[in-house]
């Protein structure tokens, strides 16, 4: 055991582990060229494993456990630090934080974006890179009620049942990226709408994840008059429409929606244009923030994002062609975003502090310099 | 050739691989070196016959490329994908630094240059917590979960809504099909190629509304989308796209069609369509009308395209 600690705290460890991320940083940053972005960050940055072909690799998200790990037990092993190396252990803590907000971000950020149009408010945003099977009763004529399926159920062979399902449904292909082409003779006897005229050939991933054509084979079984099997897929302008009980429920494969807890309401979007020019140089978003009913005025513009709670929202892009004019925020949820911050700020003092404390050491050193060399080795002696 | 002893096997490895990701010319390398800092990383490699048998198969590899595929392979890792990561991670010491921590933790054998750790009952707990902490963040990809929301309607659907109230209307019953004539329509032009004709005033401006029918496959569903496309002044689109801004519909008998929307708001102009495919012929029922006439008389059209019958 404690050779183990020995090993798993070891500088050593640190250091190579320290050298793979680079290795995998640079890998990863180069992949996105051909795999996109998204799909990059999740094969080397967020996995445990990279495999490549059938050899298992460290992936990003493991080394930096490691690296999370090793300072954990370093650290424990220098407690209490002594007095020249407290610099330095509170340096160190900065960097734990770090990786510890890095943890944060990795599990509990969302990344994504909100049209609103100019008059209009919205409460709600969609993930860019994650996606839902959305079951939608328009019955009500105020608002649709939705019933959405996380991407843990999005994988060929998942089964979904549901209290609002008579039967099951099972997901008899997925492809993340798909081409709708016309079905090359006749369709098995159970599939039905789209499904019996059109199939699927999966193509390369686009660059940026919402771009994809995710597209599903659903079964339906025990729903009675409605079974067969369905093709669903994203960007369909007319969905997929499933009698269940006595609702007519729309089917979507769509981004993920996530609900904020206030409203935003645009009120009126400003662009400045240069000279001569049709190039926007400015543009920004003057909006109310509804929370509980109470009203707040704040403009966001394109260096200046309003941030509310967990949530960020930056100035991302706008429409000024369409009848009404609406803009586009990027919303980024992220409960560590403050952890870079303060542990940028722990490191630099615990590097301040080390380097007070060298300071009478630098000073003794270049006194030793100047003393002759039998009387040098003398001093360095009593103060080792 | 005379056979390398295990250790310089894996320097060699290691250094033509450095040479393959940086792209410089193959070199053969200076055997004085096999015994530095490189042979010394990697003593244990002796030890452990699994590990000699894979250093000997990337040696021979290697030994049987020629220099235009250790250059492919150079090209492969710069452009970063995954069997570029497999040959750097490989042969540029990944993978024996990955056997080098895997035999330590076996062999729990001291490692050179370790921290001066002590053994505690805090740094167990700790070590027992991180361990803790690995296998929850191990288990936390994305799960399988069901939410419930609500969302506003989309502004389209909203303007349906308010179309959609439908009048008294009346069946109808030709020699080929039947189907429900909305109250709104009148009888419109007669043609030879028409099984029936309507039009429609919507606010001063007129619908034409036609049902033909043709023998065959009438030169399948995309042909005639697209002939309607530009007849509103819409460029053609493919299947995918067709497929995408189609909806399949039921009749009231059960019988299936395919609605299609086309919609030119740049030049006004609007065809909606019900074709019906069945055996030995299509059914065509075309509503032609200018954008704005069609977003309002939408719902009759439909309404009328779930009633026709064979």
């Amino acid at each position: 055991m404690k050779a183990l600690l020995k090993f798993i705290s070891s500088p050593a460890l640190f250091f190579y582990t320290a050298i793979w991320l680079l290795v995998i940083l640079v890998f990863g940053t180069l992949a996105q060229k051909q795999m996109g972005i998204y799909e990059a960050q999740e094969v080397y940055f967020s996995s445990w494993v990279i495999w490549a072909s059938v050899l298992p690799l460290p992936g990003g998200r493991l080394t930096m456990l490691v690296i999370f790990i090793n300072l954990v037990l370093k650290l424990a092993g220098d407690i209490p630090p002594k007095k020249l190396r407290i610099g330095t252990f509170i340096s160190h803590c900065g960097g734990l934080l770090l990786l510890l907000g890095g943890f944060i971000t990795a599990y509990f950020s969302t990344e994504g974006g909100m049209w609103i149009p100019e008059g209009g408010k919205s409460g709600q945003f969609t993930d860019f890179n994650k996606i839902e099977l959305a079951f939608i009763d328009e019955s009500n004529p105020e608002h649709n009620e939705v019933t959405a399926f996380s991407g843990g159920y999005i994988k060929k062979g998942a089964e979904i049942q549901h209290d609002m399902f008579p039967g099951t449904i099972t997901v008899v292909d997925y492809v993340r990226n798909g081409e709708i082409i016309k079905r090359e003779g006749a369709a098995p006897s159970d599939y039905v709408g789209p499904a019996s005229r059109f199939d699927v050939k999966s193509i390369d991933l686009e660059e940026h994840a919402q771009a994809n054509r995710n597209t599903m084979l659903l079964k339906f079984e025990g729903f009675g008059p409605e079974d067969g099997v369905y093709l669903i897929f994203k960007f369909s302008s007319i969905p997929q429409k499933v009698k269940i009980g006595e609702k007519e429920y729309a089917v979507e494969i769509r981004q993920k929606h996530y609900d904020l807890p206030f409203e935003i309401e645009l009120l009126d979007f400003k662009m400045e244009e240069h000279p001569g020019t049709r190039v926007a140089r400015s543009y920004a978003s003057e909006v109310n923030v509804l929370t509980d009913g109470v009203k707040r005025r704040v403009e966001i513009s394109m260096n200046e994002p309003l941030r509310k709670g967990n949530y960020t929202f930056y100035q991302s892009s706008f429409d000024n062609r369409s009848p009404v004019e609406a803009t586009f925020l990027q919303v980024v949820e992220n409960a560590g975003r403050n952890f870079p911050y303060i542990s940028s700020i722990i490191m630099c003092f615990g590097l301040l502090i080390h380097m007070v404390l060298q300071i009478p050491r630098m000073i003794n050193r270049d006194r030793l310099k100047k003393l002759p060399l039998p009387e040098m080795e003398e001093r360095k002696e009593v103060a080792s | 050739m005379a056979r390398t002893s295990p250790s310089k096997v894996s320097y060699q490895s290691l250094n033509s691989a450095k040479r393959i990701l940086i792209g410089s010319q193959l070199e053969t390398p200076s055997p004085d070196k096999s015994g530095g800092e490189d042979s010394k990383i990697y003593n244990f490699i002796p030890r452990n016959p699994a590990f000699n048998l894979l250093c000997g198969s990337f040696t021979s590899v290697r030994e049987g490329l020629t220099s235009e595929q250790l250059n492919s392979l150079s090209t492969i890792a710069r452009k970063g994908i995954a069997p570029a990561l497999e040959v750097g991670a490989i042969t540029s010491g990944g993978f024996p630094f990955s056997m080098k921590i895997l035999s330590t933790l076996l062999k729990c054998s001291p490692f050179s240059g370790v921290a001066n750790l002590k053994s505690r009952p805090a740094v167990e707990s700790l070590s027992l917590g991180a361990a803790v902490l690995a296998v929850a963040l191990a288990g936390c990809s994305e799960k399988p979960e069901v939410t419930t929301y609500v969302e506003g309607k989309p502004a389209k659907a909203e303007e349906m809504q308010q179309t959609s109230e439908i009048q008294a209307s009346t069946e109808v019953q030709t020699s080929e099909i039947g189907f429900v004539k909305p109250a709104s329509w009148t009888d419109g032009r007669s043609s030879s190629m028409r099984l029936a004709s309507f039009a429609a005033d919507i606010d001063g401006e007129k619908a034409d509304i036609s049902i033909i029918k043709l023998a065959g496959p009438a030169g399948g569903l995309l042909a005639n989308v697209n002939r309607w496309r530009g007849q509103v002044g819409l460029g053609n689109v493919s299947v995918s796209e067709l497929a995408s801004g189609s909806e399949n519909r039921k009749t009231g008998s059960g019988e299936e069609y395919i609605f299609v929307e086309l919609v030119n708001d740049a030049g006004g102009q609007a065809i909606l369509g019900g074709i019906y495919e069945r055996k030995g012929f299509m059914l065509f029922a075309k509503y032609a009308s200018s954008a704005k006439a069609a977003a309002k008389g939408k719902a009759d059209f439909v309404t009328f395209c779930d009633s026709v019958k064979f």
